[in-house]
């Protein structure tokens, strides 16, 4: 199987600095490492990989200010199995998930897969859109929140996690988009000596000049202001010794519980 | 040329087959060794020859560790063997070269005579203690291998047929020497046998054949270590106990051990050295618990892996058994056995021989970690937080210095001070150790000593990775902190926790690293030295756990109870010391899951039984675990305290301004 | 103003989320007038014609046809887009969930709307509309605009409250042709039927990773029981397998909106945090001072969970 595996570089983020223009974060002291639920979108590809053959190859899309970040990323895709890295590179503008999906369709189309696996939402900016919209540009059937991949035939049999435990099973034909859910397997955890061997591998820098004219103009989600919400905190906090605040929580308890 | 009659041409040709065999096997170790890494443990020779003459002929290991009764029997079958040696020479090279030590003079040669049927009463008694341990009481750490029971009949025959041939020449001779009263007591019982010269050579064949044969079995079995031990001593680890090995990642083509080849030299030597002993299990927490793990299997799988994998190497075949193997043989460790270790040191510290288990364990855990990704889930996910925030728990490393900011104590960015106060992971987040935290920092405000912290710029000190095998990420937050500190000239640091201390005194130099460290219990012991600070004594029956990595691993054993004495009635535990058993939350242990039988649980019984109602750490991972454990015996009246929070509540600190009591 | 709720149908009965968007679109409608329009799309969607009569909806569209009994991508938006384009709404309103994810980018791109998600807020004015979304995990807000007078939002379960009022409603029944897509729907698996609804519960009691160990887990059910309460939880415990997925509260599974919902051990990440911060009364104990659970509870308990919980079980027995 051909896969190819949207990552995205998401920060960790503990105290937010807002840039002047209030539009935009402020990340030169922010380190960025691969979104939570890409992670599992990698294992997955590197699973399949593993019990059917093929080769899985990772895409991301970042800003070049970022770029050790995403060497990082990439190496550490590299050292989990994944036999390819590309980093489509962009600078002084702002993407928003239409943009990214324009570049990538443009991009994608020129290669050759069965599958494009991406997690199903970002930590940062939380679209949970990019995988649609890429369908949509690429014509291409997707699907969403998926918790197992099994090739049937010449279709794949994927289940969806839908609310209250639900499942749903479906077929779906490739070449196809599907978003992954957070929990569906153990990401492997990327040995120092695989890493090192990576890092030696090249990675396949793209400018995203070379795929789109001006990407910005493709962005129809404006982002005006970027701000830091009030902080509410709870109404009361309490602290001390287990033994002097059980009583209290007790009482706290006692008095909101219906008899 | 002396005559040479039947009999010495066949004794030189069994002493020169006994030999050739010897050397032989010898030779072919030697070849075994040669497969390994080198590591340079020829430095200080003169000392460390010196070092070896001391403990091995005063017979340490015998009188370390209050093991009086295979002490005394070692003592005796040491000895023994020294002794019986010149007369074995006698016995060999007389009938040879006409070799005697007569020479000596006749006081000496007597008393040699003398010692000799000395040693040999010794030794029956020895033996019979020996037998009677090993076959009535049967400690579980002790093997009952055939190996060990050969030996000891073998000891058995030899004074039997030393004692006999020297009866029988007695008696042939006629003499009645006093100075061989045993030989004597003995001759004199066979002075009527007829046919004495035929006793006589059977006695002396007897011998000499059980002695050759011993040589030749010597480096076939577990007493290899009667050769061995010496180098091994000579060759043990000088360095701090509590550093671990240093590994060149960009360089190193392989990281960690898990092939027979990946070993040293030295380890070899361990596993070829190790008497079998039993001390080591005996003395693991995580053997105490029912764990798989047990230190003498360690050592053993070395000494199986090289014997069975060296032959195909050195005939270049391929199929060699790697050492870590969910197979449970004696050929390789399993992963399970490994993780259970807290690196607690009981191993080295008890072992006549000074093997290093521990450095093994971390060299393969390294292999699991580095090399294949592989740990206990609890462990992968410590990793991804130390890596993202700096502490295992994944807090905010924007709130690090948030304690030591609500106590306005400054940062080195903003002034700088005489002390460096390392807080540590647990120090800087744990939410009740920060009470001892607070009551150390409150002491060193009133006292007036100069301190500050790197505030957010503080990351974990990194033990708990290296431990754990993931040396990349030691060396990381290690030279994050050591950036940091040596960014703002610190010279002097103070840790609370016991594991910061160890690896940034020990380890940092490897890292470029090199500044004083203080445990904070040295600055107290400094404080009341000085007559900073005054204790009272609350009269309280309390205990002190000692924490592995400051009393085994550093040696510090007294500061913290010359403090205690002062405020409390101190009693000791039955294990203290260097016998204090862990309280199982090493090398990131604290974090992890333990099925069965639970260390601290296994301390916290220890405890119970002592029967006082105040115990004192040092160590905030004790205070975790220690704490945990009385709640899980039910017994939360007994109180877990750090020292700062003991002399907290019994302090007067002298100083001009204020007295508080 | 022309405003267009799509509402779901999950699990043989019309989604909360519905109601919920059906709030927004009203509060759109009151802001800036205009009619509201709901469409629901079903085998059999006229049995809940009562139900979604409700107090401030002008239309409900009910589309029919066998084939739509399961969720399919392709026939659900080609005919709710067909009818939509009747409509030529201003603003289109789709809850994000299980179902909405899938449906809703296809919908906006057959009408050629764009498409913003996880709305918090939406407004309307000369330059357009201008959607608030909670970012980073709750840390950030941005807002955003779009080109042009029409956009498709979506909204988090259990963001808003429900429309339940009910009034009559002009309702259009229609039965409609489907064409199938390149997707084939197989089967719904539904959990075992042993386990219970959390739903239904006045008082949870709900563990996160930092409930420690399995045995702390039994204190909490012996707590939950007590207080006549059932034990639910984070993503993180259904993970490990501590618990089935049923017992799960966040918007990808259960919303819920006990009288009392007390927590051990979670930090508070926000999909968790929307499925139950509608609750009345938050009680959050958590050995992590700066856990974002504490920013929504009404009372936050710093403390070791290990310590106070058999503390805690000991003094209610009072």
């Amino acid at each position: 199987m051909e896969i190819i595996v949207l990552i995205k570089a998401t920060p960790v983020l503990e105290e937010a600095k807002i840039s002047e223009d209030g539009k935009s974060l402020d990340t030169s002291e922010l380190k960025f490492f691969i979104n939570e639920t890409d992670t599992y979108a990698l294992e997955e590809a590197i699973l399949k990989k593993e019990k059917y053959g093929g080769k899985v190859t990772v895409v991301t899309i970042a800003d070049s200010s970022i770029e050790n970040d995403v060497n990082e990323m990439i190496w550490e895709s590299y050292a989990k199995g994944a036999d390819d890295g590309i980093f489509i590179e962009y600078s002084n503008v702002y993407l928003d998930p239409y943009a990214k999906a324009k570049i990538l369709s443009d991009f994608l189309k020129e290669l050759k897969f069965d599958l494009i696996l991406l997690g199903a939402q970002s930590t940062d900016t939380s679209y949970s859109l990019l995988g649609q919209l890429l369908a949509k540009s690429l014509d291409l059937p997707y699907t969403t929140l998926v918790s197992s991949i099994e090739p049937s035939g010449n279709v794949l049999r994927v289940v969806r996690e839908l609310e209250e435990g639900l499942q749903e099973v479906l077929e779906i034909p490739t070449p196809s988009i599907l978003t992954i859910q957070s929990g569906i397997n153990t990401p492997r955890y990327p040995p120092f000596v695989k890493i090192r061997n990576a890092k030696t591998r090249p990675i396949k820098k793209v400018p995203v000049e070379s795929i789109v004219n001006d990407p910005g103009q493709y962005v129809k989600l404006k982002r005006v202001r970027l701000y830091i919400p009030p902080s509410k905190g709870a109404a009361n906090i309490i602290k001390g010794e287990p033994e002097e605040i059980a009583p209290k929580v007790a009482e706290i308890i006692k008095s909101v519980v219906p008899r | 040329m002396i005559f040479m009659d039947i009999f010495t041409l066949a004794l030189i040709i069994v002493f020169a087959i006994a030999l050739i065999l010897f050397f032989l096997r010898i030779y072919t170790l030697y070849k075994y060794f040669r497969i390994g890494r080198n590591i340079n443990r020829f430095d200080h020779a003169g000392k460390r020859f010196l070092f070896m003459l001391y403990d091995t002929l005063s017979q340490a290991c015998s009188r370390r560790h209050k093991n009086y009764y295979p002490g005394f029997t070692h003592f005796i079958f040491f000895w023994g063997f020294i002794l019986l040696f010149p007369s074995i020479m006698e016995l060999i090279l007389g009938p040879i070269i006409g070799f005697s030590w007569e020479f000596l003079g006749t006081p000496l040669y007597q008393a040699l005579f003398f010692a000799q049927d000395a040693i040999v009463v010794l030794i029956v008694v020895a033996l019979a203690m020996a037998f009677y341990r090993r076959y009535v009481i049967r400690p579980y750490y002790i093997e009952n291998s055939f190996d060990a029971l050969l030996i000891l009949i073998l000891v058995t025959i030899i004074v039997i047929t030393i004692t006999g041939y020297k009866a029988f020449q007695i008696a042939i001779a006629g003499t009645y020497p006093a100075y061989m009263p045993l030989s004597l007591f003995f001759a004199n019982l066979v002075r009527n046998v007829p046919d004495k010269t035929f006793w006589l050579y059977f006695f002396y064949w007897f011998h000499l054949g059980t002695i050759l044969f011993f040589l030749v079995y010597i480096p076939y079995s577990k007493h290899m270590h009667l050769i061995a031990s010496f180098p091994n001593i000579f060759f043990k680890n000088n360095g701090p106990r509590g550093e671990l090995s240093y590994v060149d990642l960009e360089k190193s083509e392989k990281i960690g051990v898990n092939d027979i080849r990946d070993l040293t030299w030295k380890d070899y030597l361990d596993g070829i050295s190790c008497t079998e002993c039993g001390r080591c299990t005996q003395n693991c927490p995580a053997y105490q618990t029912e764990k798989p793990l047990n230190p003498k299997n360690v050592i053993h799988t070395v000494k199986y892996s090289l014997f069975h994998n060296a032959p195909l190497i050195l005939e270049g075949k391929n199929d060699t058994v790697p050492l870590i193997s969910e197979k449970q043989d004696h050929l390789s460790i399993t992963p399970e056995e490994l993780w259970a270790c807290t690196t607690c040191g009981s191993c080295i510290e008890h072992c006549p021989v000074y093997n290093e288990h521990l450095q093994k364990i971390v060299d393969m855990r390294r292999y699991l970690v580095m090399n294949e990704g592989s740990m206990p889930n609890e462990l992968a996910d410590a990793f991804k937080n130390l890596e993202r925030t700096g502490n295992p728990w994944g807090f905010p490393s924007v709130k690090r210095g948030s304690l030591a900011k609500s106590k306005n104590i400054k940062t080195f960015k903003e002034q700088k001070a005489e002390y460096l106060l390392f807080m540590g992971c647990m120090g800087a987040y744990d939410s009740r150790y920060r009470n001892a935290v607070e009551a150390f920092i409150e002491i060193l405000n009133k006292c007036g000593i100069s301190f500050a912290t790197l505030g957010n710029e503080e990351t974990c000190c990194g033990d708990m990775a290296r431990r754990s095998g993931n040396e990349y990420l030691f060396q990381t937050l290690a030279k994050k902190n050591i950036d940091a500190m040596k960014k703002y000239g610190v010279e002097k640091i103070i840790t609370m926790c016991p594991h910061g201390y160890n690896t940034i005194k020990n380890e940092y130099p490897q890292l470029g690293g090199n500044f004083k460290v203080y445990h904070y219990t040295e600055i107290l012991q400094m404080l009341l030295r000085d007559g900073k600070i005054r204790l009272k004594s609350s009269g309280e029956r309390a205990v002190y756990h000692d924490p592995c990595y400051l009393g085994r691993y550093n040696g510090i054993y007294d500061a913290p109870r010359e403090i205690l004495e002062k405020c409390t009635y101190l009693l000791e535990l039955e294990k203290s010391r260097t016998e204090s058993f862990c309280c199982g939350g090493g090398s990131g242990r604290f974090l992890m899951e333990e099925k069965g039988k639970r260390i601290n649980e296994e301390r916290g019984r220890q405890i119970v039984e002592k029967g006082v109602n105040l115990v004192a750490v040092a160590c905030p991972i004790c205070m975790l675990m220690l704490e945990d454990a009385m709640k899980s015996l039910h017994r939360e009246d007994i109180s877990i305290k750090d020292i700062s929070e003991i002399i907290f509540k019994n302090i007067e600190i002298n100083t001009q301004k204020d007295e508080i009591i | 103003m022309e405003i267009v709720c799509v509402g779901e149908i999950f699990n043989g009965d019309v989604s909360g989320s519905t109601y919920e968007a059906l709030y927004l679109g009203n509060q759109i409608k009151m802001e800036n007038g205009g009619k509201l329009t709901l469409i629901l799309a079903g085998k059999d969607p006229e049995q809940f014609s009562k139900k979604l009569s409700i107090k401030g909806l002008d239309n409900l569209i009910l589309l029919s046809n066998p084939s739509l009994e399961i969720y399919d991508n392709e026939s659900y938006s080609s005919s709710i887009s067909n009818e939509i384009k009747e409509i030529s709404p201003d603003v289109i309103i789709v809850p994000y969930t299980s179902q909405g994810m899938d449906l809703a980018p296809s919908i906006a791109h057959l009408l050629g709307f764009p498409i913003i998600t996880y709305c918090e807020s939406i407004k309307f004015s000369r330059k357009g509309w201008l959607a608030t979304r909670v970012i980073y995990g709750g840390k950030l807000r941005e807002e955003v605009e779009v080109e042009g007078n029409k956009v498709l939002i979506t909204i988090r379960p259990g963001d808003f409250p429900p429309l339940r009022e009910e009034a009559q409603t002009n309702i259009i029944k229609k039965n409609v042709s489907i064409s199938r897509g390149r997707i084939k729907p197989i089967e719904i698996i539904k959990p075992a039927l042993e386990d219970i609804d959390i739903t239904k519960f006045d008082v949870l009691v709900s563990v996160g990773r930092g409930i420690g160990s399995k045995e702390n887990l039994e204190i909490a059910e012996e707590l939950a029981k007590m207080l006549n309460g059932a034990v639910s939880c984070s993503r993180p415990i259904v993970d490990m397998g501590w618990l089935p997925k049923t017992r799960q509260v966040g918007s990808s599974a259960k919303t819920v909106k006990p009288k009392v919902y007390i927590t051990l051990g979670i930090s508070g990440a926000t999909n968790h945090i929307n499925g139950m911060k509608n609750s009345n009364t938050i009680i959050s104990i958590n050995k992590d001072p700066f856990a974002p659970i504490f920013e929504i509870s009404h009372y936050g308990i710093v403390a070791d969970i290990n310590d106070l919980l058999p503390l805690l079980l000991e003094e209610l027995k009072k």
